[in-house]
């Protein structure tokens, strides 16, 4: 019914249907974001946490309380500062955070590289391990491999994240010296190289700073691993069910019979028909990663954006709150949008 | 307990790394670092950088804080009615290049008034108003600069103010040229500095690093350091591997395990500076139980004061169990106050509880705030007062406090040790309007209710009196009433402020007032 009519109007109601399509997804959009900034605030003020005591100390006279109450617009109606808020936000204006003092869109510009940085490092460790190790046990199916894979898994699902952060420091920072302590880089390479990407690892490389790039990497590598060993435990669990159960269909079974051999039909029928599943679950864990490991950030003096978010929310500071959990929900709608794609490149049936 | 394994594990074999020779690196937890400016932010981690970009009219000799010493003051005099003279000294610059005059100190302390912020209290208590603040501070000529008084107050009070990093001089030209919409620079030096001290503020990356550089043309010895670096270091025990490593000078933010932890490290010295305030356990007097006097007495005997120090304050405070601190003036030897149940149930049974009551115990979960409160707690048990334990966090709990909301309390008071018998009575008894819409909020006293008139005119008198000697025995007497009357906080331990430091350090100033100025340390090799 709609090829035809696609057909008779190239440009009218088919391109009509998909501009409709696509502002009713925006509309979504926005009334996501909107819910997801009215929420963030009530629960915000309705927090029993002041936040300026956080600016005035404990001992502060009530003259100074005001003061600073009043400048922070928290003596106002909730409405009216709802209002107020939501107002600034339409205009891009996300205020001046407590936490430091500067704009929270300068904050976030700075934190955020530095977590998409180890994000990214994560995911591609945690996928490119995952993928393959969850394969090799769903093939192996019962023997060692997929017992060992289990164990690994296990392990990985059951160690708490911090402490293999300071017992991985402990080994390779203190005793062998391999990797650095903390932060993203040796002290002495700090502001070596311009900020162009704010990812250290893509500046150094582009200022052609090999010394400042291995510093990053030294740095990146072990917080990186760490969080990638509890990435490759879910990914390799995950890949191991859907590929369990590809593997048990008849198809599998006719290609054997047809003489196809067995890697071929594991790698090219079975695991295509996968793709879709782990594309979702590998775009999942790395929408977890851009909230930010707040634990494996604070371990390693990561400057990133998770221990920002905490930090924020501990002393109430609701500008940088609002704008992060905005910056939240950006990422995981854009991580759907981008996994929608995908399906279509990889299963022709979602086009 | 995990800290401690692997403090052992780390203890047996670290490779040995090393600090540059002319760099100073910290290890800090930076997240309660919100801004830098003298006006507003005068907390711990801000103190510690201030001291060293600024420069104030006078300081304090760590090792003897009675004295009051000169730095951008070269000279300066107490008349009798109590106005200070101060003369700049010669060839102080600031950053900017631009030298420092009589005018910029002048606007700089009339700014922590006008300001508004939490610098402006003090200014406030010796009555200094925004109206009359620019007639009493102001510069007679070009190096010269007076202090008269609004309301009297001892100049000895006023000096030990004006040698914190709230008393910094600021340059005056570079700040105003920042500023914006009346702030008087407010926004714009929250970030950054505009001082004449022995270092410079290369760079700030909230949570991440800051950087100062050495101030090469520095009118007073230039720094042996080119350089000093304070890292985020939020995690105590990477702090720590990273110290007992070499990678790291000083520790400032570790916890009690891992300082304990770090004495066994040949290369780590542990450094437990007594500072200002107190950790107590407090009462309400608007509670009619524990408002009586018979009844706080009793409670007094069933505390374990010695038990409590000795094992959860060794890395947080020490015994002490008076109102006014030692070594200041007016100091008194410590009260003698132990547990004792059996004194402590028959108090109660005269006062009429020969049962005990049952209230509720407000603290902070952090250590060693719930530790103090479970042993208090369990020793109040054995007497027939049953406390139930609220948690929360320093802003939940200071804010029902400040409501007057609460019935016990245990909590911590003061900051940097201002060596005053004034600071820590002004809060702890002083009291000068006890109805619940005066808003005393800033007062101990009048969140808890506490209010006895006569100690409150010895306190205005020991502010008013200039005579040293004469204040002595005005804050003696006060504390004899306050004993008396028996106050409603109960001093357990005086505050202490460890760090870890290498033993490659020469010179590292451990300052009770936080005022550390790192231009005098220097390293071994």
């Amino acid at each position: 019914m709609a090829a035809p009519l696609r057909l008779a109007f190239p440009g009218g109601a088919g391109l009509r249907r998909r501009a409709s399509g696509a502002l009713g997804h925006v509309g979504g959009i926005a009334v996501t974001l909107f819910m997801l900034v009215a929420l963030t605030f009530v629960i915000g003020r309705l927090l029993p946490i002041d936040p300026v005591l956080s600016v005035v100390g404990s001992d502060a006279d009530q003259a100074t309380y005001d003061q600073v109450r009043r400048e922070l617009g928290l003596d106002r109606p909730l409405v009216e500062q709802f209002a107020i808020f939501a107002g600034s936000i339409l205009s891009l204006d996300f205020g001046t955070a407590l936490l430091t003092d500067r704009p929270v869109l300068e904050d976030l510009a700075r934190v955020f590289p530095a977590t998409i940085e180890l994000a990214t490092v994560t995911i591609l460790l945690g996928a490119g391990i995952g993928v393959p190790l969850g394969i090799a046990a769903a093939v192996n199916r019962g023997r060692l491999p997929d017992h060992l894979v289990r164990v690994l898994s296990l392990l990985g699902y059951s160690t708490p994240i911090f402490w293999l952060g300071l017992l991985g420091l402990l080994v390779f920072y203190a005793r062998l010296g391999w990797v650095g302590g903390s932060g993203r880089v040796e002290l002495y390479y700090v502001d070596i190289v311009p900020e162009r990407t704010g990812l250290l690892l893509v500046d150094a490389l582009l200022a052609r700073d090999l010394e400042v790039f291995w510093s990053a990497v030294r740095h990146i590598v072990l917080p990186a691993s760490v969080l990638g060993y509890a990435a490759v435990a879910y990914i390799s669990r995950m890949t191991r069910s859907f590929m369990l159960e590809q593997l048990g269909q008849e198809y599998v079974v006719a290609a054997r019979a047809k003489g196809v051999p067995y890697r071929a039909v594991v790698w090219r029928h079975a695991f295509k028909n996968i793709r879709v599943q782990v594309v979702t679950i590998v775009a999942l864990s790395y929408g977890g990663m851009l909230e930010g490991a707040v634990l494996i950030e604070t371990v390693f003096g990561w400057p990133g954006f998770g221990q920002y978010l905490t930090n924020a929310l501990l002393i109430g500071d609701m500008n940088a709150v609002v704008a992060s959990t905005l910056l939240v929900g950006l990422i995981f709608i854009a991580l759907n949008v981008l996994a929608d794609l995908l399906y279509r490149v990889f299963d022709p049936r979602t086009r | 307990m995990m800290s401690w394994s692997l403090g052992v594990l780390a203890a047996a074999g670290a490779a040995a790394a090393r600090t540059p020779r002319d760099q100073l690196i910290i290890g800090m937890n930076m997240s309660n670092m919100l801004g830098l400016d003298t006006a507003e932010y005068t907390q711990f981690e801000p103190s510690h950088v201030q001291a060293n970009v600024y420069d104030q009219l006078v300081t304090k000799d760590p090792a003897n804080l009675r004295e009051t010493l000169p730095l951008l003051a070269g000279r300066f005099e107490v008349g009798a009615d109590g106005t200070i003279t101060f003369t700049l000294r010669e060839g102080a610059r600031f950053h900017s290049g631009r030298p420092v005059t009589a005018e910029d100190a002048a606007w700089s302390l009339r700014r922590a008034r006008l300001v508004n912020k939490s610098a402006s209290n003090q200014w406030k208590s010796w009555g200094y108003t925004a109206e009359n603040v620019a007639e009493k501070v102001r510069a007679l000529d070009a190096r010269t600069l007076v202090l008269e008084p609004a309301t009297p107050v001892a100049p000895a009070l006023k000096l030990v103010y004006l040698a914190q990093a709230s008393g910094s001089i600021l340059d005056k030209e570079t700040v105003l040229a920042n500023e914006k919409g009346g702030d008087l620079g407010n926004a714009w030096l929250s970030t950054n500095a505009a001082g004449s001290g022995p270092f410079k503020l290369n760079r700030w990356t909230p949570n991440d690093i800051l950087i100062l550089d050495r101030n090469d043309a520095y009118w007073g010895e230039v720094a042996k350091m080119r350089r000093v670096v304070v890292r985020h270091i939020p995690e105590s025990s990477n702090q720590r591997l990273q110290l007992e490593k070499g990678d790291l000078d000083v520790g400032y933010t570790l916890s009690g395990a891992d300082f304990d932890g770090l004495e066994r490290s040949p290369n780590v010295v542990i450094e437990r500076v007594a500072g200002g305030g107190f950790y107590y356990f407090s009462v309400s007097m608007k509670d009619p139980d524990l408002g009586k006097r018979d009844v706080r007495e009793a409670l007094r005997w069933c505390i374990d004061y010695e038990g409590i120090n000795q094992s959860v304050m060794r890395n947080y405070g020490i015994l002490w169990r008076r109102q006014v601190l030692p070594d200041v003036v007016g100091s008194l030897p410590d009260l003698d106050y132990r547990l004792d149940i059996e004194k402590c149930r028959a108090g109660l049974a005269a006062a009429g509880y020969p049962n005990g009551f049952k209230k509720t115990l407000r603290t902070l979960s952090a250590p060693p705030f719930a530790e103090i409160a479970t042993a208090v707690q369990a020793t109040m048990a054995k007497a027939g007062v049953e406390l139930t334990i609220l948690p929360g966090n320093g802003e939940q709990v200071y804010g029902f406090m400040r409501n007057r909301d609460f019935e016990t309390l245990v909590g911590r008071s003061g900051g940097g040790l201002v060596p005053d018998p004034h600071d820590t009575l002004r809060s702890n008894a002083h009291n000068w309007d006890n109805r619940d819409e005066a808003k005393l909020t800033g007062q101990l006293a009048w969140r808890a209710s506490w209010y006895v008139p006569e100690v409150n005119r010895l306190i205005e008198a020991g502010v008013a009196e200039t005579d040293q000697e004469k204040r002595r025995v005005i804050y003696e007497e006060a504390q004899g009433l306050i004993e008396q009357a028996v106050p409603f906080v109960f001093p357990i331990s005086q505050r202490v402020d460890p760090f870890a430091r290498s033993t490659r350090l020469i010179g590292y100033p451990a300052d009770p007032t936080w005022m550390v100025r790192w231009e005098v340390v220097s390293k071994a090799d």
